[in-house]
């Protein structure tokens, strides 16, 4: 019995158990990720963490797909940078801000706006969005 | 539909040159300039428009932002709480909108012209990922009979598409001691990971949680089995 958690336990390690926010799941463009001060090529597959910062230029898109299924399509000409991202339902701490300093959004909420909806906020240049249970555009200009 | 007259196509032209400018100065924009523009452009011949820059406005309007309520897929409408400088609103109508200098005056668009409006966004936006839940034996990491043929469409599922993140979330049910069921859920996320790799899925793709006992479908009583609770969500996206 113990060699065979051992055994779990090695085989285990090899996959994620991930911090990660996101994926990008759509990508048309010119789109740019700053992360810790540097900038990093954007790829169908690229994986989106906290603080992390997207930079969409002109007729540049990125759609994401967040751990908790939140779906978001950024739109050209937008920055938009995930200040607060954690979905870890066991522990029961779910944390999402966002914000969309300038361009357009789409968001099609996940699981957070279900369990927990009063933490999800985008922020924008002035107003700040809540929801509850939503599928929304924003725009700022 | 609205008829083109004079008015309007000064109207258009002045729109137009005001798009310019927010386009160089990046100052706001009102939507239902936008949404009467492109009710007009149906309707209208294409102009030719030349644009003559204007003195920079000013001072500067404060920043513009629009929100729209969309429905979501199951024809669901949510709700949009929207706050600014100490006001808020609540959006809660499909194809509602508003925007932030005028918090009091929602409105609601024609689906057409939002849908026209915000095409390529709309277009980006991911597809909602397929997601699949094996069930289990009490105490056991052996699947149900049933949740055979739903693993053999998970992995074909996968091979069909382009898939760039698997997750899989081990459940137990409340039968047994907390800290039991946590190893458990572990081992039956672990054992799908596990089958999935075996069947040529790349382990880079996989992300793995555990809940133990934590989050049931049907919450019930401590110690109680239940069948619906035993079990593995795989998310494909």
């Amino acid at each position: 019995m113990k060699f065979f958690t051992l055994l779990i336990f090695v085989s285990i390690s090899s996959f994620i158990f991930a911090d990660e926010a996101a994926i990008v799941k759509t990508y048309k463009g010119q789109a740019h990720l700053l992360r810790e001060g540097k900038e990093i090529p954007i790829e169908i597959g690229t994986q989106i963490f906290e603080k992390d910062t997207i930079r969409t230029e002109a007729h540049s898109l990125v759609g994401l797909i967040f751990k908790d299924n939140t779906r978001m399509s950024i739109g050209q000409k937008s920055e938009f940078t995930i200040e607060e991202y954690e979905f870890n339902l066991g522990e029961k701490k779910e944390r999402f801000t966002t914000n969309l300093s300038k361009g357009s959004l789409e968001c099609v909420t996940g699981l957070i706006s279900k369990v927990n909806p009063e933490t999800f906020k985008l922020k924008t240049k002035t107003a700040t969005m809540g929801i509850r249970g939503t599928h929304f555009i924003v725009e700022s200009e | 539909m609205l008829k083109a007259n004079k008015s309007m196509i000064r109207q258009f032209i002045l729109f137009n040159t005001f798009v310019t400018l927010i386009f160089v100065s990046g100052c706001s924009v009102q939507p239902e300039n936008i949404i009467n523009s492109l009710e007009q452009n149906k309707t209208l011949e294409p102009i030719a428009i030349e644009i003559t820059p204007l003195e920079p406005l000013k001072p500067m309007p404060p920043a513009q932002v629009h929100a729209i309520l969309l429905p979501q897929e199951d024809g669901k409408v949510g709700k949009l709480l929207v706050a600014d400088d100490g006001q808020e609103t609540m959006l809660d109508q499909a194809w509602q909108g508003v925007e932030t200098k005028n918090l009091d005056d929602k409105q609601i668009f024609s689906e057409d012209i939002i849908r026209a409006k915000y095409r390529e966004l709309l277009d980006n936006m991911p597809k909602k990922p397929n997601s699949y839940t094996l069930y289990y034996q009490y105490d056991s990491i052996d699947i149900t009979k049933d949740s055979n043929d739903t693993l053999a469409e998970i992995l074909n599922d996968i091979k069909s598409h382009p898939t760039f993140r698997i997750n899989i979330i081990g459940h137990t049910d409340r039968g047994g001691k907390n800290i039991y069921n946590d190893t458990l859920s572990m081992k039956r996320a672990n054992q799908v990971a596990q089958f999935l790799t075996d069947n040529e899925i790349d382990e880079q793709l996989i992300v793995l949680d555990y809940y133990g006992e934590e989050q049931p479908i049907i919450p019930t009583e401590d110690g109680v089995k239940n069948e619906f609770n035993r079990r593995v969500e795989i998310t494909v996206k």
